[in-house]
């Protein structure tokens, strides 16, 4: 049997005793066979010692439970890594970040506790997953939609608290979360916002309560067990449609970026875009890349390819959600501001109203309807797995460009080819900025997931050095990302470190999260 | 001369000198002319010894200044009270919660560091008004909107960090803040979000950064000074229009709002309103004092009907391109004409921009985005100041009609004869809920005062019997509040305090801010 660092063999047995006595045997698992399944399956050290792998996992089934799981954890100093649902694939699936820690698996905590269609929120525990959510919607004929990310197994609390991102104007997971209750390191339940007040009617409609906002404290972060989250829910819309804008030119990415920014800060597009290129992703297609390689074609090249191929430079489809006269006011208005770019063109796409028949989701973007699935694992078949690269950037074209060529150039420097190269060009997940989601390669192979790391680190760094920072990260980089938040000598990872030891003097929560470690486990700061 | 309590008088000169060398003697305040200036105008405490009144005010011009300050007052335990530009009527102005605190005036800290009309958004000191900044964007002919509330003289960084609201799409100015610099306790400065990233790109246009979320902590607290803040701006919209959506019974209230929140929430309304009853408002005639009289809805309903008075009513403002508003506003109608008897009535129409003879017809220029002080006629010309009672209640009509009730109750039980329900109006300054804002006189009078403290508190304690918490307080009130968010025996408190204790161990920062006290003051909890 594993052991957590820095715990005796008896200590461990006496934990994993009460543990038991807390959450009933046959939810404390310590063998080989159980304890594998929660390792991540796309990990970048697969075959390496530096595999993160757990020393057991406890599935309590209640706040009374957990609360009794943190008490003893604390009595033997136990590192819990806490998970929802843990598929939190790409960046670390259900493993910790500390080899030998117990999983935390709030995976028997899945209650709806109230799906309300007049102010449209719901109140979940963590194991409820996205498709549970959805089901109970539809059998209860509730008139709201959720907000699913790509994969929809995975826990809208876990993916609120990891800052992910869905399709549709509830896209901002985290922005949509209102109300917690959290188990702190203590043992102690605590509500937030509304929900301090006992008895309170406005948990899920009013986020800030009185005092300090403390939820925020409690994403990406280690200090606390979030047991119950409220999110905001859309209103199930009348309609929906797309339509695709299009311009010719490789300079035309400033004004159309421009115009998107635009568009997208007056709430008259909104939901989550991506920018798409047809003429790069022409060029991929014949074994090019989509990034500018020192010695690639020139920007005329590439002009002259475009007008050749009849292949627009840059596009982007664009989504509207609304009754039909809106979007249509929506998109009418969409097309007249790109039309000022000369050579814009533009294309209607889809058209939907709601509820749809269960014959038409078949061929619709079930994402950004609402629909959870699980398709966006189709785009990885036959792979080993990936994990995400994803650095935010300003939503402008000259910060594109300047991706194109910076990462362009570290791929050089590294010796990456071109069909190696997994990017894509970013998406708008969130408000007001772009984020990049390169999918890295996960492979069964030590020497290419060493040379991947090497990129990866690389990566970080680069682009460190062009103001551009991580908003999510593998376990397996989240020192690495961290560390590159260091203003001032790390003002901010040394203000979480403080309340860290704190609120969590043991240091038993989630040891290593988001680069957070506690005391005892702490390195010196370069 | 006054002295901070607990502090010698050879240490307060002591630390006074210190002050004048950090800031230059001519900013450091001590003369009892100088002190009155930050008393608070609107005093709930006229005339009585519980007034809490400064012993000096330091005013610094830079976040290194802030810095010497902070360090200065650990070193001789002097409590500071921060205020931005003082202008926090009904809530408390610029007087502190504990009298003897050295006021932290940041008004000097007044420059706007960037405007940006691409991506929309500003990065300034907590010394910049909503004024500075309208401004600022006219006389370099920015495409940006600002978002005051309704007096324009206060300062963007402090009313986002009270938490205040506007009347634009950008109404939650606390939502709408991009990033962060704060002065911790210790003297030290943390960037929060993107701005940990040295050199960021983003620090204005992605609000998490990587790691723990704390910008909330450092609202409606005293964990942090905050010297500079980002916050997203609108762009300027093409046109506005409002409807009026106007009903005739009592209970179509319960319609009324139940379509106004699904309109909320689908986006299709974004900015601030409120649901009124205009019968509630009519001038009294025999007809309706007796109809008032006998409590009869029905009476009540047949007198407006003759009259041609709505019974309640709510106008809605939409915001961007014409043909946008103009289908929302056809939408809007077709939802609210399933109740019997509605009538609309179109208000006013604008496009973008207003010239100087548009906008001086128009009375209230606040929801067009214009800093005004027109709010202060609210008291009509012989008040002596006011205080809001400010409770969040759902967005249901059950929930209105029951706190108009109760509210209404509070005032017959204690024998005032301020209780006719309109009184408490309801607006959606934030999503998803209603908030009251209830206006309280203050008088020179201690009688009066008394009485109407008394009213209250007992409104805050009704209102937590009833699950209602208010968003925001005068600090005279603090306490109250914070002690009504009681739930697990207080367990947010006492997270609070616990970060209190860990970031601020002297407990110099704003002691007793939204009921958090450093250690050596804190009562033991009921």
């Amino acid at each position: 049997m594993r052991v957590p660092p820095g715990v005796s063999p008896g200590d461990f047995a006496a934990a994993i005793k009460q543990f038991e006595a807390a959450v009933g045997k046959e939810w404390v698992f310590t063998s080989d066979d159980d304890v594998d399944l929660y390792r991540d399956s796309y990990s970048p050290f697969w075959h390496e010692e530096e595999d993160r792998v757990p020393s057991a996992a406890v599935a309590p089934d209640g706040v009374e439970q957990v609360q009794a799981v943190v008490k003893i954890a604390n009595a033997y100093k136990i590192p819990l890594w806490t998970i929802s649902t843990g598929k939190n694939l790409a960046y670390g699936g259900s493993s910790p970040a500390l080899s030998g820690s117990v999983v935390l698996d709030l995976k028997r905590m899945n209650r709806i506790l109230e799906v309300n269609d007049k102010n449209h929120y719901a109140l979940v525990e963590p194991g409820v997953s996205y498709f549970d959510l959805y089901r109970y919607i539809q059998e209860h004929k509730l008139k709201v939609w959720i907000d699913p990310p790509d994969p929809g197994w995975g826990s809208p609390v876990g993916n609120s608290l990891e800052r992910g991102g869905g399709r549709t104007p509830m896209r901002d997971h985290f922005g949509a979360q209102c109300g917690m209750e959290v188990v702190l390191a203590n043992g102690e339940v605590m509500r937030t916002g509304m929900g301090a007040l006992p008895n309170s009617k406005t948990w899920q409609q009013y986020k800030y309560g009185f005092g300090p906002y403390v939820d925020g404290m409690f994403s990406q972060s280690n200090f606390g067990v979030v047991t119950k989250m409220g999110i905001w829910l859309m209103p199930e819309p009348e309609a929906y449609r797309d339509g695709t804008v299009m311009v010719p030119a490789h300079d035309d990415l400033i004004p159309f970026v421009e115009t998107l920014s635009f568009l997208m800060n007056s709430n008259t597009v909104r939901g989550t875009m991506l920018l798409e290129s047809p003429l790069l992703s022409y060029r991929a297609s014949q074994g090019g890349g989509f990034l500018d390689m020192p010695g690639g074609p020139s920007v005329e090249e590439m002009n002259r390819l475009g007008k050749e191929k009849n292949l627009p430079y840059w596009s982007a489809e664009l989504h509207f959600w609304g009754p039909q006269n809106v979007i249509d006011a929506q998109w009418e208005h969409t097309k007249e501001k790109f039309s000022a770019i000369p050579g814009a063109t533009s294309k209607d796409g889809r058209s939907y109203k709601f509820p749809l028949e269960l014959k038409e989701t078949e061929d619709a973007p079930r994402v950004a309807l609402g629909i959870p699935n699980l398709s966006v694992f189709g785009l990885v078949a036959g792979g080993q797995g990936h994990m995400d690269f994803s650095p935010i950037i300003p939503m402008t074209g000259e910060a594109v460009f300047e991706v194109l060529k910076t990462y362009g150039q570290a791929y050089a420097e590294l010796g990456v080819a071109p069909k190696n190269q997994f990017f894509v060009l970013p998406w708008a997940f969130f408000p007001r900025s772009f984020v990049l989601l390169f999918g890295f390669p996960i492979e069964h192979n030590v020497e290419n997931n060493k040379k991947n790391r090497e990129v990866f680190k690389r990566l970080v760094e680069v682009s460190a050095e062009h103001g551009w920072g991580e908003y999510r990260t593998h376990v397996a980089f989240m020192d690495t990302v961290a560390g590159v938040y260091s203003y001032n000598n790390h003002a901010l990872l040394r203000l979480h470190e403080t309340i860290k030891d704190a609120v969590d003097p043991n240091g038993i929560l989630s040891p290593g999260k988001s680069g957070i470690w506690p005391k005892r486990l702490r390195k010196a700061k370069a | 001369m006054r002295v901070p309590p607990g502090v010698s008088p050879g240490d307060f000169a002591a630390a006074l000198k210190r002050f004048e060398e950090a800031v230059g003697k001519e900013w450091v305040f001590t003369s009892d002319e100088d002190i009155d200036t930050y008393r608070d105008s609107y005093s709930p405490f006229w005339h009585e010894n519980e007034e809490p009144i400064p012993s000096a005010a330091v005013a610094p011009d830079g976040v290194e200044q802030v810095q010497k300050i902070a360090r200065i007052a650990n070193t001789y335990k002097i409590p500071l009270w921060t205020i931005s530009t003082g202008k926090n009527l009904g809530y408390g102005g610029s007087a502190p919660l504990l009298g003897g605190s050295v006021v932290l005036d940041l008004k000097r800290m007044n420059r706007i560091l960037e405007v940006n009309d691409k991506n929309h958004y500003a990065l300034v000191e907590p010394g910049v008004s909503y004024f500075d900044l309208y401004h600022y964007v006219q006389e370099k002919g920015l495409n940006v909107w600002i978002d005051p509330p309704d007096p324009g003289w206060g300062s963007l960084v402090g009313n986002a960090l009270e938490r205040g609201g506007g009347y634009t799409p950008m109404r939650d100015h606390f939502d709408a803040h991009c990033g962060m610099e704060v002065v911790l306790a210790n003297g030290e400065v943390v960037r929060t979000g993107m701005g940990a990233l040295p050199n960021s790109k983003t620090w204005q246009q992605y609000k998490y950064g990587f790691g723990p979320y704390v910008d909330g902590i450092f609202s409606q607290s005293n964990l942090g000074i905050v010297t500079k803040m980002g916050f997203w701006l609108y762009p300027p919209p093409e046109a506005y229009l409002s409807g009026n959506v106007v009903v005739s019974k009592h209970d179509d209230l319960f319609a009324l709002v139940e379509i106004f929140a699904n309109l909320m929430n689908s986006g299709m309304v974004q900015a601030t309103t409120t649901v009124v009853s205009p019968l509630a408002f009519a001038r009294p005639d025999a007809e309706l004092a007796a109809a008032r009289a006998s409590g009869s809805t029905r009476d009540l309903e047949q007198y407006a009907a003759r009259k041609n008075i709505g019974y309640w009513s709510v106008s809605l403002p939409f915001y961007g391109p014409a043909k946008v508003v103009a289908a929302q506003w056809e939408h809007a109608k077709e939802k609210f004409s399933v109740i019997l008897g509605v009538k609309f009535q179109d208000g006013a129409s604008y496009r973008f921009p207003l010239d100087a003879d548009q906008l001086a017809k128009i009375t209230n220029p606040v929801p067009f985005g214009v800093p005004s002080l027109q709010t202060f006629s609210i008291g009509g010309p012989r008040s002596q100041g006011h205080m809001w009672f400010s409770p969040i209640i759902p967005m249901t009509g059950e929930a209105v009609l029951e706190a108009q009730e109760v509210f209404a109750q509070v005032y017959r039980d204690l024998g005032s004869s301020n209780s006719a329900s309109a009184a408490f109006p309801v607006w959606n300054f934030f999503a998803r809920a209603f908030v009251i804002i209830y206006f309280f006189p203050i008088e020179h009078d201690v009688e009066k005062n008394k009485r109407n403290r008394e009213i209250f508190r007992r409104l805050v304690k009704t209102s937590a019997e009833r699950g209602w918490g208010e968003y925001r307080t005068h600090t005279a009130f603090m306490g109250d509040i914070m002690d009504a968010y009681s739930f697990n025996n207080h367990a947010l408190l006492r997270l609070h305090e616990t970060m209190k204790d860990a970031l601020d161990p002297n407990g110099i920062l704003s002691p007793g801010k939204n009921g958090i006290w450093p250690k050596g003051l804190r009562k033991a909890k009921a």
